[in-house]
């Protein structure tokens, strides 16, 4: 390899790692080395897919089960979205008695979390929010709160171990969670309220917001003309050199 | 050879390098345009992965023009593309410990096998197949625009501000390519980079 060369590769090598200094800098959030092109959707249903993934996403249904009260409470039950994306598990006797009450509805809809306010921190909501309502039947007012917190399991389509509720989505609070192994793609925490739960991340986002993958034509049109134009000077160059030499 | 044989004979290899081109064109502006790719179908993995699949075997399979004349003292024997490939290596791996926290999701058997796949394919496609179409008017505007190329087809995917970080790995595999004669360099140091992400 010639000195030359070597020089170049020095510079290029430490221009590299300047300018992932600078973007590591400039980004909040966590920042690849490289970004490339395989970016496989995660198996997750999304409320509303990055862009990207729209096409091939099965949207997440919600669900309502009863559980019946005793004279201590209500039963033990668990109740699930139907993906098993969102999992309560309530001990016995967590939702207290209320008179003339012989069972409470709890019903689980997957909520877009673009509809409600951003999580702190400089975090990104990861996955969907989850809206958790709870009434007394028949016909009683809703659940303000457990009598004795249960368990949430909350399936996340990206690592991240931030875990927020909130009753009405109009502010965030932190719970403690912690990821499952061995995947680290759910996340458990106890559970006292009713209202809305979502997973958070650091992460930059999985790909480029709807606005822009929207142009992707557009972007591919710009790269098939950059591509032929790099063509044509190649082929323009080359013949304007054999011409000086020959 | 007669003079209409060896005219003929040109017009042959221009025709075969104006296909090759049109083809270089097309396959880089499927990968630019790949949201709306996978947008317009219900299957996107598979349709990734064909895409993939397609851009290696093209990248590898197509002929190339003859590159313009390299100085007689370029290395380019196994130990220079042992060196340049660990040099590479060292500035993703050092990238990476730059970078710091967690990998985006859990390093799985199919994750490792489809970054792999992606970045064969992404090196035989523009650090073989584009480098070599630009190499004609010499090395300097092969690195460069198969760099401009590569960062540019990722803007749809991530966004602008991958832009510089891209343009910079970029001129990182070109050099490679460059300085050992070969795509085995950057395609070895490529796959590294996308392992250090995932695992």
């Amino acid at each position: 390899m010639t000195r030359r060369r070597v020089v170049l590769g020095a510079l290029v090598l430490g221009g590299y790692l300047v300018v992932l200094a600078v973007t590591v800098g400039l980004r909040s959030d966590h920042v690849r080395p490289l970004y490339d092109g395989f970016t496989t959707p995660p198996a997750y249903r999304w409320v509303d897919p990055p862009a990207f993934f729209a096409s091939g996403n099965d949207a997440p249904a919600p669900v309502t089960q009863a559980v019946p009260l005793g004279r201590d409470g209500s039963e033990a039950a668990g109740i699930a979205t139907p993906d098993g994306q969102f999992v309560l598990n309530l001990g016995r006797g967590a939702i207290p008695t209320r008179a003339g009450a012989r069972r409470v509805d709890v019903t689980i809809t997957p909520v877009a979390p673009g509809d409600l306010t951003r999580v702190p921190s400089g975090l990104r909501a990861n996955g969907n929010a989850y809206r958790v309502v709870m009434r007394y039947q028949p016909g009683g007012p809703a659940v303000g709160a457990l009598a004795h917190p249960g368990t949430v399991v909350l399936e996340i389509p990206e690592l991240g171990d931030h875990l927020f509720t909130s009753r009405l989505g109009r502010s965030w609070t932190e719970v403690p969670a912690t990821a499952v192994p061995p995947r680290d793609l759910s996340l458990t925490a106890p559970w006292s309220k009713p209202g809305y739960t979502v997973g958070a991340t650091d992460l930059p986002e999985l790909v480029a917001p709807s606005g822009s993958s929207s142009h992707s034509v557009a972007i591919g049109v710009g790269v098939a003309v950059l591509a032929v134009l790099l063509l044509v000077a190649t082929f323009l160059l080359v013949r304007r050199r054999r011409r000086s030499t020959g | 050879m007669t003079a209409t044989a060896t005219r003929r004979g040109a017009s042959r290899a221009t025709t075969r390098m104006l296909v090759v081109g049109a083809v270089a064109v097309a396959g880089t502006t499927l990968l630019a345009a790949r949201p709306a790719l996978v947008g317009a179908t219900p299957v996107p993995v598979t349709v990734l992965a064909v895409l993939f699949v397609v851009v290696l075997v093209a990248g590898m399979g197509m002929p190339l023009p003859a590159a313009a004349p390299r100085p007689a003292q370029a290395g380019t024997g196994r130990r220079t593309t042992m060196l340049v490939t660990l040099a590479g290596v060292a500035a993703f791996a050092v990238g990476r410990w730059l970078v710091g926290g967690h990998p985006p999701t859990t390093g799985t058997a199919f994750l490792v096998m489809t970054s792999t796949l992606a970045a064969v394919a992404e090196e035989a496609w523009f650090r073989r197949l584009w480098f070599g179409l630009l190499a004609p008017a010499g090395d300097g505007i092969a690195i460069a625009g198969s760099t401009l190329l590569f960062a540019a087809v990722h803007v749809s995917i991530y966004g602008v501000w991958v832009l510089p970080l891209d343009l910079a790995a970029g001129l990182l595999l070109g050099w490679q390519r460059s300085a050992s004669g070969s795509w085995l360099a950057p395609a070895i140091t490529h796959v590294a980079a996308n392992l250090l992400v995932v695992l």
